[in-house]
C-alpha cells in the first residue's frame, strides 16, 4: 500500500516539476561564471603556496619555542633552587660562626 | 547522445561555440533534472549554470565522447549534492516545512487564482518536498535518478561506478528509509 503510494507520488512529482524554460541570461550568465573562475584561477597555486609558507613557518616556531624552552629549562632550575631566604641563610650562618668562635674564645 | 561526438571533441579542444552547442542541446535536461533534485526553482538556473561551469573546466578528463552523458551526469549529482549540503548547513532546519506550505497551497484554492490541477501539483511537490527533507541527500539524488528521472541499473552504474548488486542494495536501502519517512509524515497527519 505505501509502496504503491511511493510509486504514485514520483510519477506524480515527474509531472509537477517540469523542465523550467532557460531564462535569457542563462548562456551570458553561464560565461560570466566561467570567465569569474578562470580570473580566479591564478589566486588557487598562490593560496597554496601560501598556506604552505604558513604552516612551515608554524612548525618553525614551534621547533624555536621547543628549543628555546630546553635550554632555558637548567638556568631556570638554578634560579629557583637559590633563593633568597637561603641566601638569609648563609648570611645568618656566617654570623653564627663568628658567634660561635667569640664564645669558644671567651671560655679558653 | 543529443550531439555527435565530434561536438564534443571539438568542444574538449577549447572550440567555444561547439561548448555552446553542448550546453544548448542539454541544458533543457539538466534544468529539469536539477529542479527535480534540489525543488528550488528560484535556485534551479544557478546550479545549473555551475554543472556546466564544472563541464568546462573539466572537458578534458573525459577519455571518450560516448561515455559524455553518464559522465555529464555525474556531474550533475556532485554539484547538486554540494548545493544541497550547502543549503541544508546554512538553514539548519528541514527544507520543507509542510504544514506552512500547505496553508500557502490552501489559501492559493480558496482565493481561485490557481487552477485545481495547479494545486495539486503543489501538493505533490510538497509532499515529495517534505519527503525528501526526512531523508540524507544522498538517497534523496539516487531515488530522484532512479525513481523519477527514470534511470536504468546501467546507467546509474555508470553514474555511480558501482557494480549492480552494490547498486541494487544501496536502492534497496534507500528505498526502505524513503518509506518509512512516508509512514512518519503520514502518522502526522502531513499526507
Amino acid at each position: 500500500m505505501l509502496d504503491e503510494k511511493l510509486d504514485w507520488l514520483f510519477k506524480a512529482y515527474r509531472a509537477a516539476c517540469p523542465a523550467p524554460e532557460p531564462s535569457a541570461n542563462f548562456m551570458p550568465g553561464l560565461w560570466v561564471k566561467i570567465d569569474s573562475q578562470r580570473s580566479q584561477s591564478w589566486i588557487a597555486p598562490l593560496r597554496i603556496w601560501a598556506t604552505r609558507v604558513t604552516a612551515v613557518a608554524g612548525l618553525a616556531a614551534a621547533l624555536l619555542a621547543g628549543a628555546v624552552g630546553i635550554w632555558r629549562q637548567p638556568y631556570s632550575t638554578q634560579v629557583l633552587e637559590v633563593r633568597y631566604v637561603d641566601v638569609l641563610a648563609d648570611d645568618a650562618a656566617d654570623e653564627f660562626d663568628g658567634d660561635l668562635w667569640l664564645l669558644v674564645g671567651n671560655s679558653q | 547522445m543529443l550531439v555527435e561526438p565530434e561536438t564534443i571533441v571539438r568542444a574538449q579542444a577549447g572550440d567555444v561555440s561547439a561548448f555552446n552547442q553542448v550546453v544548448t542541446a542539454y541544458r533543457s535536461r539538466i534544468l529539469g533534472t536539477v529542479f527535480r533534485l534540489i525543488g528550488r526553482p528560484a535556485d534551479v538556473e544557478d546550479v545549473t549554470q555551475d554543472v556546466f561551469v564544472r563541464l568546462y573546466y573539466s572537458l578534458d578528463q573525459l577519455r571518450t565522447p560516448e561515455v559524455f552523458e553518464p559522465w555529464l551526469h555525474r556531474l550533475t549529482v556532485n554539484t547538486t549534492y554540494d548545493y544541497l549540503r550547502k543549503r541544508r548547513r546554512s538553514a539548519g532546519v528541514p527544507m520543507a516545512d509542510l504544514s506552512e506550505e500547505q496553508v500557502v497551497a490552501a489559501d492559493a484554492a480558496e482565493s481561485g487564482k490557481r487552477h485545481a490541477d495547479d494545486v495539486q501539483q503543489d501538493q505533490v511537490r510538497q509532499v515529495v518536498g517534505a519527503l525528501f527533507a526526512s531523508i540524507s541527500d544522498e538517497d534523496r539524488i539516487l531515488l530522484t535518478l532512479k525513481e523519477i528521472e527514470g534511470l536504468s541499473l546501467k546507467e546509474l552504474q555508470k553514474v555511480y561506478k558501482v557494480k549492480e548488486n552494490a547498486l541494487k542494495v544501496r536502492l534497496f536501502r534507500a528505498r526502505k528509509r524513503a518509506l518509512k519517512a512516508l509512514d512518519d509524515l503520514k502518522d502526522q497527519g502531513k499526507i
